[in-house]
């Protein structure tokens, strides 16, 4: 029981980042996906797996990044805890995979520069090279 | 199966424990792509009382109850076929571990999936996540419904289809197959032979709104060699209405909705069935609960109002009494025989917090009020006749996934 304990909490990381009310993210693709406009729905249908959307590729950010707390927020609706207990029910259930995460924000950004059906979010005013777009901002809702 | 779980569970355990703080294992070549993860918890529980035993919980503290560690390996043979196992080790002796499910997934294209061989049976919400306590955020889920009488896995296909819009999003899943196993309620081990199970569950979801209606039916024999015996008894002296009120082969059906919605702050739940089965042995159930709680992150509060109902056909009693003392042993086994078949009428209030101090894990504590109706089994093991259906449950977890 104690090296149950202790490995627990050698284990434990912080899960909450919090968001500043006036932060918020876009969404990036490709600028040679045919893609120019998504809608908040769209996006969140698309992270959440609920309805797919000409063949996209959805790549998240780690738990801890506060832009992923941000897109939590402003685009899920849901606590991170309840996007968890939902993606461990549907990859247990066989039902759905959790998208792949990158590993950072430079790390999405050369995945989606490499790949023409892969989306992603970043901050709002992250730098972003010439080949890739926005098709989504939190801001302008 | 013993030998089996003794060497799965040390094992299982150091696996999930080790693998928890890491994103689930890849590896992939050209040819083949190989994903482990896995979940498990840790849980231990005291009931408050010495006169009954509650998921084999009692008045000592114990860990063996439900604790569990699970592996599953997805490997993806080509483009849209992939194989899935999920090896699971339980802590409880009566349960069965090994191998909880196995079987191929043949992605049709994104909205079309078919899957065909073990599987948990789609009953309820959570039916196919039972084992997984992360993906949920009471210790236990309401007994009510989850651990009815209803079979927890199957062999057979399985088809879901997706659809839906920006607004809109929904799926219908049908399944087919059977099952041959044996599972536990209280200390009752059952063991029938379910033919024929299929069922069709439609999804829908609007924003934060979900709903499901889920309609399910199989051909069972309840396999009780004692029921037999006394039944043909009963034929065999003339009595054939009476023997045929306890045959135990007969259809089942269950029929099951919900409501849920989540939202950034608070959630609310609610999943309502109804049983009936043809065989008289079988009860015919109704069982239900709300839910409802608040997210704080990173905690969640919530509070759980559970009910069940269980009633069985009324005993067709046609021998007559007072004719001859053999008639009169007769009369009297058959109403033994219906008297002794139990009844799951519970109520109960749940009261829990759930803190997720990482990404891949929680910590859980449940305290549950259960009030069993009048002197019916309730899901209690009775130790001591005098014990009055009342008991509280304390609980504390740790869940994880990998």
């Amino acid at each position: 029981m104690k090296r149950l304990l202790l490995l627990t909490l050698l284990l434990i990381q912080p899960l909450m980042t919090e968001a500043k009310s006036d932060d918020h993210i876009m969404v990036i693709i490709n600028k040679s996906s045919d893609i120019e406009q998504l809608s908040k729905s769209q996006v969140k249908n698309i992270f959440m797996g609920t309805v797919s959307v000409d063949n996209i590729v959805p790549l998240g950010l780690p738990p801890g990044e506060v832009a992923r707390s941000i897109f939590n927020v402003r685009v899920i609706g849901l606590t991170e805890s309840r996007i968890r207990s939902y993606w461990a029910q549907m990859r247990f259930s066989g039902r759905l995979k959790e998208p792949d995460n990158a590993s950072g924000i430079d790390d999405l950004i050369i995945n989606i520069r490499s790949a023409s059906n892969t989306i992603g979010y970043v901050p709002e005013n992250t730098p972003l090279p010439d080949d890739i777009k926005v098709v989504f901002r939190s801001s302008e809702q | 199966m013993k030998m089996l779980k003794k060497h799965l569970s040390p094992f299982l355990l150091a696996a999930s424990a080790a693998c928890c703080s890491a994103p689930s294992v890849t590896w992939a070549n050209s040819d083949s792509d190989f994903q482990i993860s896995g979940f498990g918890r840790l849980v231990a529980g005291y009931l408050d009382t010495g006169d009954a035993a509650y998921l084999d919980y009692s008045d000592k503290v114990t860990f063996d109850s439900q604790s569990l560690a699970a592996l599953q390996v997805d490997w993806q043979v080509i483009d849209k076929v992939s194989v899935t196992a999920q090896l699971l080790a339980h802590s409880n002796d009566a349960k069965d571990s090994g191998i909880e499910w196995l079987y191929l997934t043949y992605h049709i294209n994104d909205d079309w999936q078919l899957r065909v061989g073990k599987q948990r049976t789609p009953f309820f919400n959570y039916s196919d996540v039972r084992n997984v306590g992360f993906a949920y955020h009471w210790i236990n889920l309401p007994q009510q419904l989850y651990n009815g009488v209803l079979f927890p896995t199957y062999e057979g296909i399985n088809l879901n289809y997706r659809f839906g819009n920006d607004e809109i999003q929904g799926s219908v899943e049908t399944y087919w197959g059977s099952y041959n196993d044996s599972y536990e309620i209280a200390e009752t081990q059952i063991k029938p032979d379910v033919s024929n199970l299929h069922g069709i569950i439609g999804r829908l979801q609007r924003q934060n709104l979900r709903f499901s209606l889920a309609f399910h039916r199989g051909d069972i024999d309840v396999a009780l060699d004692e029921l037999t015996a006394f039944s043909n008894i009963l034929r065999s002296a003339g009595y054939g209405v009476s023997a045929d009120s306890l045959s135990p082969v007969g259809k089942v059906e269950v029929l099951t909705t919900s409501l849920g919605y989540h939202s950034f702050d608070y959630f609310a739940e609610a999943e309502i069935m109804k049983l009936a089965g043809e065989p008289t042995a079988f009860p015919d159930m109704i069982g239900g609960y709300i839910s409802a709680g608040i997210y704080s992150p990173p905690m969640t509060y919530h509070v759980t109002l559970a009910s069940s109902s269980v009633t069985y056909d009324k005993p067709v009693n046609e021998i007559p009494l007072g004719l001859s003392p053999e008639l009169d042993q007769l009369y009297y086994g058959y109403d033994s025989v219906y008297q002794r078949f139990k009844r799951d009428s519970l109520n109960s209030l749940a009261v829990g917090v759930r803190y997720d101090f990482s990404a891949n894990f929680a910590l859980k504590a449940d305290v549950s009020l259960l009030r069993g109706q009048g002197k019916q089994r309730a899901f209690f093991e009775v130790k001591n006749e005098q014990f009055d259906n009342t008991a509280t449950l304390y609980q504390l977890a740790v869940e994880w996934v990998f």
